[in-house]
């Protein structure tokens, strides 16, 4: 088996990448039930507001994605970034403060990372993803500590988030991903993106590498704190952590969005449509009595899928 | 602090450092082959998962062949089809989470019958292991050429060498270890499952290999460094009126200063030779200069 690079890119292989993962998914659920009824029904079953509320959030995430992955940045530490949003949104007064207190948390948080990667070369994947664990313990500390509601007694939670409206939430969706299609459209955006061909590139152009490299890696991040934020404040009840659920796993959601998108803003919105299909499967699964991390098996199928897609999108497979 | 509670803290770094060291000996070589598997993680809880499972002692066999294999259909995607190796990596993480929990529902909880194990004897076979994968890459053809294949893939497949062959091989020695960590860790270490206990382990593996400048031998060392600090958490605990959370953040933030550390000594030395200089890219064949 080969790799042959094509001619010219073939952006129609994401759809093979798409199918592919339909029928892993497909397959996943009847090993899973065993019994096609049990599957159908669990393929089938939509509730249309729930799905709409983790579409918005998943697309806010998977532009955080879109915009590390396509300077050539390896970010994978979305879901500490949005637990840190969350427990902004948390702390916050209103829906426009949290948004904001938000950004400002996850872009702090993910100033680690940036700065060891800036300072001192420090692989970002490995550290945004360690840091993902770390935010769990964190948010666990907050929980029990800061800001654990008084008032709820006989459990451990924390007070609870503002509501925000999931049409303002999509509203905000629409923005953000104007926001990213117009940066990629500017002298900005084009040098993030330049990254991804190498720093010595971006500095050949007469830019700093590694300003962009920062400001690419915190707007990833600030992205992915909004997201969790917008997470936690849409939900219809239960708008606080406890301490079994820190840890919603829309990081992971909003990656593989991306990619299956081919890295681009709108494909990565129009991604995230199915990715929180995928998600309304494994909550009608654990409905049906199976664990909730089933989804991550779930989605972490449709990320290699998507990986699979932009190999294919690039190179030939040629089978001898 | 007294005596019998730096004997305490040594005794517990000792016990935890014999799955640190074996799943970081598998991420050496992996690393020293080019490949940067962050799906370690999962390979780890995924067998973990399976141990639990299945129980002692054919939990330790089942979890060393199904990690293994997990691995293996790691290193054929990432290498053979080219997939992004950090992203995959990430994804094998997340379906291992998702399968183990699956694998081990029934056994949440239950406590396993464990050996009585100091940690000392268990320590000194990883050490073994770790020699002997020293061995492995300064006297054997493969190991040079696992070694070859993390610095100048092309030039070894001029030499007329299998670059993806020698990848599987490197995967298949780092299945093996990592997955024996996660056996070890459920069956003699915490002697119960549950979906939280073992994550982590795999990731932080991940780092001490970074850490231990890629050498078995030093990796005897680095491997302490998590350990000491999960320990250290662990006895704190006892001692001190602080959060658990917040000490669980220990070994994380201990970890990833250390590697700060040594990145840093590396670029100021020669030592930063010593980083396989293909780490984390893909190896075309069609594209070879």
């Amino acid at each position: 088996m080969r790799l042959v690079q094509r001619q010219s890119p073939s952006p129609l292989h994401y759809a093979t990448a798409f199918l592919g993962s339909l029928a892993t998914v497909i397959l996943i659920v009847f090993a899973l039930t065993g019994d096609l009824a049990v599957t159908a029904r669990a393929l089938a079953t939509v509730d249309a507001g729930y799905l709409f509320r983790v579409f918005v959030v998943i697309g806010v995430v998977s532009l955080s994605g879109v915009v590390s992955y396509r300077a050539g940045l390896w970010n994978i530490g979305q879901e500490g970034q949005a637990i840190v949003g969350a427990l902004a949104a948390i702390s916050a007064d209103n829906a426009a403060g949290a948004v904001m207190s938000a950004a400002l948390a996850a872009a702090g948080w993910t100033l680690i990372p940036v700065a060891l990667r800036v300072a001192l070369g420090v692989n970002e994947a490995v550290t945004t993803f360690l840091m993902s664990l770390a935010a769990v313990s964190a948010a666990r500390y907050f929980v029990e500590g800061p800001l654990k509601d008084p008032a709820k007694k006989g459990f451990i939670a924390t007070v609870e988030a503002p509501y925000m409206e999931p049409v303002l939430a999509a509203v905000l969706l629409a923005g953000v991903l104007a926001g990213v299609v117009l940066l990629y459209r500017t002298r900005v955006g084009l040098t993030m993106r330049l990254l991804s061909s190498g720093e010595e590139v971006v500095r050949y152009a007469g830019k700093q590498p590694k300003l962009y490299i920062a400001a690419t890696l915190g707007l990833s991040g600030i992205l992915a704190g909004i997201g969790g934020a917008v997470e936690i404040m849409t939900r219809d009840a239960g708008r606080y952590m406890t301490l079994q659920q820190v840890s919603t796993g829309f990081g992971l959601y909003g990656i593989s969005a991306a990619w299956l998108g081919g890295l681009h803003p709108l494909g990565a919105t129009a991604a995230s449509l199915y990715i929180a299909w995928l998600y309304q499967v494994a909550v009608n699964l654990k409905v049906a009595g199976l664990p909730a991390l089933v989804a991550n098996a779930l989605v972490g199928t449709a990320m290699a899928w998507g990986l699979a897609g932009y190999v294919m999108y690039k190179y030939k497979v040629v089978w001898r | 602090m007294a005596v019998d509670q730096v004997a305490s803290i040594t005794l517990e770094a000792l016990r935890s450092a014999t799955p640190m060291l074996l799943a970081t000996l598998g991420a050496v070589v992996g690393q020293r082959a080019g490949v940067l598997n962050l799906g370690l993680e999962g390979v780890v809880y995924l067998s973990a998962a399976v141990a639990a499972a299945v129980g002692p002692p054919w939990g330790f066999v089942a979890a060393v062949i199904v990690g293994t294999l997990y691995n293996l259909l790691y290193y054929v995607l990432s290498n053979d089809f080219a997939l992004n190796q950090i992203l995959l990596g990430f994804a094998f993480t997340m379906v291992g989470y998702g399968v183990g929990s699956q694998v081990a529902r029934d056994v949440v909880g239950r406590p396993i019958e464990k050996p009585m194990v100091y940690g000392v004897e268990t320590f000194a076979v990883a050490v073994v292991a770790a020699v002997a994968v020293y061995f492995f890459f300064l006297r054997s053809r493969v190991g040079l050429a696992i070694k070859a294949s993390g610095d100048d893939p092309a030039s070894l497949d001029l030499m007329g060498v299998d670059v993806y062959n020698i990848r599987r091989v490197a995967g298949l020695v780092e299945g093996v270890f990592a997955s024996a960590a996660g056996a070890y860790l459920v069956l003699l270490y915490y002697g119960s499952w549950s979906e939280q206990l073992v994550m982590g382990w795999g990731s932080l593996a991940v780092i001490t290999a970074m850490i231990s400048l890629w050498s078995p031998l030093l990796a005897i060392a680095a491997s302490l460094v998590p350990s000491f600090f999960i320990s250290l958490a662990y006895v704190l605990q006892r001692l001190l009126q602080v959060s658990p959370h917040l000490l669980n953040l220990v070994p994380y933030v201990a970890s990833i200063a250390v590697l700060a550390t040594v990145q840093v000594a590396m670029r100021k030395t020669r030592l930063k030779a010593l980083a396989p200089r293909w780490l984390a890219r893909p190896y075309i064949r069609e594209e070879r200069t």
